[in-house]
Parts: C-alpha cells; sequence; structure tokens
C-alpha cells in the first residue's frame, strides 16, 4: 500500500510563476515589449523567439474559473448581447474586457499589441479574436489550419508553412521584430526540453499506485500551456520531474489504497478541484488526463531544426482538437491500456463543442474494444451555472461501485 | 436466513422493504417531506412493525436522500441497488428503465447482473414523474386518472416542448383550442416516451427490458414507451418499489452489488 500525500511541494513556485508571469503582463507595455494575446494551439514558439510576449486568453478564463469570478464575467458579455450557448472562455474574456475587470488585483488582462490565433483547436477563437481586434483596435493574424483527416498530407503541411512565413513577416511589421534562426532554435530547443520533461512525468503515472493525480497535473499544466519555449518552463519542469520520480521511487501517491485507476477526457472543471478531490478520497486515482496530455504532442526532435517553420506547421497540424475521432480514439485507447486504467470518465463539456462531440462514440468503443466502462459527467469548464454536483457525485458513485463490482466479479 | 431491510428515500416518496430468504415480508411507502431522515426513520419503523420483527436489523439505504440518513449500515447508490432488484424480479432483465419522480435512469446489465453502464437525466425535469405531475394538475386531473384516460385517445396531438414549463403552456393551448384531453394527455405520454427512449438509445436497449419507478404504473407511458422501443416492457407489480427492493437484497446478502 502507498503512503498518502498531499499538494506537490513544486505547487508553492507554480503560484509564484504564474503571479510572476502576469506580472510581466502588465509591465510589457513599461518595458516597451511587446504583447500579444494568443490562442492555445498557436505555435506559440514563434512569438518567443521574436521577443514578443504572449498571454492566453484561455488561461486567464480558466484563472477567472478557479477563482470563481468567471459566471459575473459571462453575464457582463450576456448582457451585451452574446449568447449564454457560446463558449465560457470566449464570454468570460470578452466580459472582462467589456467590464474592464478580472481576477487579477480586480484588472483584466492587459490590452494586447496584436492577436494571433490558430483555427486548429475551434472556430470560436476566430470570431473571439475578432472580437478583440474591434475592440482594442489592433492587428491579428489568424492561422488557418485545414482539419486532419486520417493524415496529413505534403500540401497540408506547406498551407500551414507558407502562413507561418507570412505570420513572421505580420510580426516583424507590428512589432517591429525580427526572427532570427538562432533565436527560433533555442527556443524550439527549450520546447523539445519541457515536452520530453512533461512527457516522462506523465509516463510515470503508470506507477502503482500512481504518484499524482489529475489535480496535480491540471495545475502544472499552467507552465506547459504559457511558458512553453522558455527556461523558467524547463526549470520548473525539472523540479517536477525529479518530485514525482521521488514518489514512485517511495511508493508515494494522492490515495491512500489505489482502488481505481481512471482517465479524465476533456478540460478541467476549474471551479470544482473539491470534486476532483472526492475521486482521491474513494480511492481513485487519475492516471492520465487527454487534456493534460495533448501538451505533450509537440516533439521536435533534432530533424525539426533543419525546417523549423514546416516541423511547427506538422506539429501545430495534430493537435487533439484537430484531428478526426479515430485518431481521438487511437490516443486515449493507447492511454488507457498504457496507463493500465480501469476506466473512463468523459467530462462533456457544454462549452467546448468540439471536444465533446463524439465522446458517446469513443465511449462506446473503449467499452467494446477494452471492455473498460465509461463514466459522462455533464459540466463545463468554467460556467459553474452548468454544474450539478450532488448529482455528479451520485454518479461518480455508482460508477465505483461498478468498477468494484467487476474486481469482485 | 435472517430478515434485511432495504430503505430507498426518493424525491417524493419514501421506500421501505423488508426480505427473507426469497421473498418479501413487508413493504412500506411514505411521502418523503422535506426531512429525508423522519422519513427513513418512520417508514424503518414501519416497515419492521408491518414484517413483525423485533430489534434493529441494519438497512442499507438507497435514493437521494441516502446521505441524509444517519442510521444507515451502507449506502448504495440507486443505479446499483434498482440492477439488483430488478434482476430479482426477472432474471432474464438485461436493460434497467427507471423513470423516478425526479429523475430518469437505464441501466445495461451483463448476463450475469453486473451492471455494465448506466446513464441518468438529473438535469431536467422531462422525462420524469415530475412532468407528469405538473401536467396532471394543469388538466385537472389526479396522476392516476392519466393512464386510463389516454387509453380514451382518439385523435394524434403533439406536444413538442421538451421543456416542463413550455410544455405546461402547451397544455394549457391546446384545452383552450378545444382539444380532447384523453388526447392531450396520451401526447403528454408520447412526449415523455420520446424522451426516456432517446435516454436509454445511449446506453443501448438489449432484451429484455424492465421498466420500473413509479411512472411505470402509467399503463400509458409504458405502451409509448414499448411502441419506441418495439417490444414488451417487463413491469413488476409494485415498480416503485425496485431500488428498496434492490436495497434490501443487498442488506441481506451483505455482499457487494
Amino acid at each position: 500500500m502507498g503512503r498518502v500525500t498531499g499538494r506537490l511541494k513544486v505547487d508553492g513556485r507554480l503560484k509564484h510563476l504564474l503571479v510572476a508571469h502576469y506580472r510581466d503582463a502588465y509591465l510589457a507595455r513599461r518595458l516597451r515589449r511587446p504583447l500579444a494575446w494568443v490562442s492555445s494551439g498557436a505555435p506559440v514558439e514563434l512569438l518567443h523567439a521574436m521577443g514578443i510576449f504572449p498571454v492566453y486568453p484561455e488561461n486567464y478564463a480558466a484563472v477567472c474559473a478557479s477563482r470563481r469570478m468567471a459566471v459575473e464575467l459571462a453575464e457582463a458579455a450576456e448582457a451585451a448581447g452574446y449568447s449564454p450557448d457560446l463558449c465560457s472562455y470566449a464570454r468570460t474574456s470578452i466580459g472582462s474586457m467589456l467590464a474592464q475587470r478580472g481576477p487579477l488585483n480586480g484588472l483584466p488582462l492587459p490590452a494586447p499589441d496584436l492577436l494571433f490565433a490558430a483555427s486548429n483547436i475551434c472556430g470560436v477563437v476566430v470570431k473571439w479574436w475578432e472580437v478583440a481586434a474591434r475592440h482594442f483596435r489592433v492587428p491579428l493574424f489568424i492561422l488557418d489550419v485545414p482539419f486532419l483527416a486520417e493524415r496529413l498530407t505534403p500540401h497540408q503541411v506547406e498551407y500551414v508553412r507558407r502562413q507561418l512565413e507570412e505570420a513572421v513577416a505580420f510580426f516583424g511589421r507590428h512589432a517591429g521584430r525580427r526572427l532570427s534562426s538562432r533565436s527560433l532554435s533555442r527556443v524550439l530547443r527549450l520546447s523539445a526540453e519541457a515536452v520530453r520533461l512533461w512527457n516522462e512525468v506523465q509516463l510515470m503515472r503508470r506507477a502503482v499506485p500512481s504518484p499524482i493525480s489529475a489535480l496535480d497535473t491540471f495545475t502544472n499544466l499552467f507552465p506547459m500551456v504559457t511558458l512553453r519555449g522558455t527556461r523558467a518552463c524547463v526549470g520548473y519542469l525539472r523540479g517536477l520531474h525529479r518530485e514525482v520520480a521521488g514518489r514512485v521511487a517511495r511508493g508515494e501517491g494522492p490515495v491512500r489504497e489505489e482502488r481505481y485507476r481512471l482517465v479524465w477526457d476533456n478540460i478541467a472543471i476549474w471551479y470544482a478541484f473539491g470534486f476532483m478531490r472526492y475521486f482521491t478520497e474513494r480511492g481513485a486515482s487519475f492516471v492520465g488526463e487527454t487534456y493534460t496530455w495533448a501538451w505533450g504532442e509537440y516533439e521536435f526532435g533534432p530533424d525539426d531544426l533543419r525546417d523549423p517553420l514546416g516541423s511547427l506547421a506538422t506539429q501545430y497540424s495534430r493537435v487533439i482538437l484537430n484531428v478526426d475521432l479515430g485518431q481521438r480514439l487511437d490516443r486515449l485507447l493507447r492511454m488507457v491500456e498504457g496507463q493500465r486504467a480501469d476506466g473512463v470518465v468523459f467530462h462533456s463539456c457544454r462549452s467546448c463543442k468540439t471536444y465533446s462531440l463524439g465522446q458517446l462514440t469513443l465511449a462506446r468503443e473503449v467499452q467494446s474494444r477494452l471492455g473498460v466502462p465509461t463514466l459522462v459527467l455533464e459540466a463545463d469548464m468554467a460556467d459553474a451555472r452548468a454544474w450539478a454536483e450532488q448529482s455528479a457525485r451520485t454518479r461518480v458513485d455508482a460508477f465505483l461501485e461498478l468498477l468494484e463490482g467487476r474486481r469482485k466479479g | 436466513m435472517m430478515p434485511a431491510i432495504g430503505l430507498d428515500i426518493g424525491s417524493m416518496t419514501t421506500k421501505a422493504v423488508v426480505v427473507e430468504g426469497a421473498s418479501v415480508r413487508a413493504r412500506v411507502m411514505i411521502p418523503t417531506g422535506s426531512v429525508p431522515r423522519r422519513a427513513a426513520g418512520q417508514a424503518y419503523r414501519e416497515a419492521l412493525r408491518q414484517a413483525g420483527l423485533q430489534g434493529e436489523p441494519p438497512a442499507v439505504v438507497t435514493g437521494y436522500g441516502r446521505l441524509d440518513v444517519p442510521f444507515a449500515a451502507r449506502r448504495v447508490t440507486e443505479i446499483t441497488c434498482h440492477a439488483v432488484g430488478a434482476r430479482f424480479l426477472f432474471p432474464e432483465a438485461r436493460t434497467v428503465v427507471d423513470v423516478g419522480g425526479q429523475d430518469s435512469k437505464v441501466i445495461r446489465l451483463s448476463t450475469d447482473g453486473r451492471v455494465l453502464d448506466f446513464v441518468m437525466n438529473d438535469r431536467c425535469a422531462a422525462g420524469t414523474g415530475r412532468f407528469l405531475e405538473v401536467m396532471a394538475a394543469a388538466l385537472g386531473l389526479s396522476l392516476e386518472e392519466l393512464g386510463p384516460a389516454s387509453a380514451r385517445a382518439t385523435r394524434e396531438l403533439t406536444i413538442s416542448s421538451l421543456c416542463t414549463v413550455f410544455a405546461e403552456s402547451e397544455v394549457i393551448s391546446n384545452l383552450a383550442a378545444g382539444e380532447a384531453r384523453e388526447d392531450i394527455v396520451a401526447a403528454l405520454h408520447r412526449a415523455i416516451a420520446r424522451r426516456v427512449h432517446g435516454l436509454a438509445s445511449r446506453v443501448g436497449l438489449e432484451p429484455e427490458v424492465v421498466f420500473t419507478g413509479g411512472v411505470a404504473l402509467n399503463a400509458g407511458v409504458v405502451r409509448e414507451l414499448e411502441r419506441l422501443v418495439g417490444r414488451r416492457l417487463l413491469v413488476p407489480a409494485e415498480p416503485q418499489f425496485t431500488g428498496a427492493l434492490g436495497a434490501a437484497l443487498l442488506a441481506e446478502t451483505g455482499g457487494t452489488p
């Protein structure tokens, strides 16, 4: 039996990183550093390499949600006419823009000098960024990434690569920065190192008991999303890697007696971390999440440095929300088997249609191909109005009873 | 075998069942009211009295109020209890459709009776007993009158709204337009059956299908659901006791689901 361990020690540094990141963002203008709003699926490495400071409205919306401020900001957007059926990240971000307030010292996200979004995660970001472009009257670059059905074709890569060349020229024009191949190589190496460390941490969760659970990875995802391509990110991940490896060596984990090993599909429910602890208290560990795993997919090998833009085009075409259901299923099945999971929890996220459509098919396939049971929970990543915790707990209880029946059976 | 007791604290009613061996010795149903633990205590004592039992046998408690019952020996979800109860009544059961006062659920079972998958609707009143209660009130009928009324329907109307509040206003405008109450009731039964069938299709409707919960007492809903499923449903004689029965059976074996 494993020993119980609470929060990771590196979490203390994480808070520091988050505060420093947003402090730098608010100071960017004073430091004459151009600031860009960037979507989660955009190749941020270009911005780092050009000395442009990136902030993520999606991450900011998640911060708003975890600090219980997303609903009132979403309501501000709804009062301005944005539909409640729109993505809650978009409503939170737009609401914060319009109401000029937010959770970090009461401030909204600092105004951008330019905007950069990629269509590889959804269609909403494109419209959302257009709203921001009109609101702030700043230039917008949209990277159009074709949906990847079955396999990536050379002309698709070429199509995205050429747009990246345009993006470099665009950033140069509007931010007054140039791209040197040396700095891009350096950023890509740092990005690759972060991805390597992150993936190793994820694979360590194959251990019994799993050294960490979903709460840890959802929290520790911040540097991977926001600081990927920087030294700070690599430094942080080394610490995380060391601590998790130590836990594995000592047989420690967050669960007193690990009875169930689960996989999570879709974005975290940022305002309901107490609910995630409910799993841990009942002996269930999460050994993988398709969502946190997604940031481990940007793998840049030494070969990629020869054609960095082509490599970025390839990597950013393969993101989880830009591939067909068959490829998503393959990744999910590999995770369930590889991490020795015995159940999958699907968060059917009201906001994220791209992620949630097809989950019933995935669930059916997981059941029939692996004989692994599945559970669907309806929620939303940021809008707590779509969440009923008590009934969700009953479903979790029923699911764990089902898993217990299999253990005995 | 020692007698054993199960309690199902539902949103509307609290049920208690005492079993001994393969037979039911007592069953009690009372309104849950606003204090589930009080209803639980009352149902517990009454069931033991009816069964003529002394002492305080440990109770397995299920239903939405299960967390509020301090004397529960064990708490088990409705999913597991309905599966156990339905399988006891109908060993050939592979799917359980339960429509209670405030939720509906569909459970798929393996050949040996284990729960394989389940879905619940607990976000919306459409497709629950509450839907029928609201409509009965709007029509000036009692719940018990709905089933027989729909059997006299002659014209096919459609209630299209999936929302209880809007469906109620559809009922009122149909009444105002002079439509027969019987036809409106039949349309409501089709609406709830469509909703439940949609939910059931998500886990698959493997035969035999057992229909439990208070709404299974309504012959009109049973008929419409059978039409959608395309086969006969197995309905227990007292479908609203299935969860409490399952709880009692779990108390008796002391085993896991």
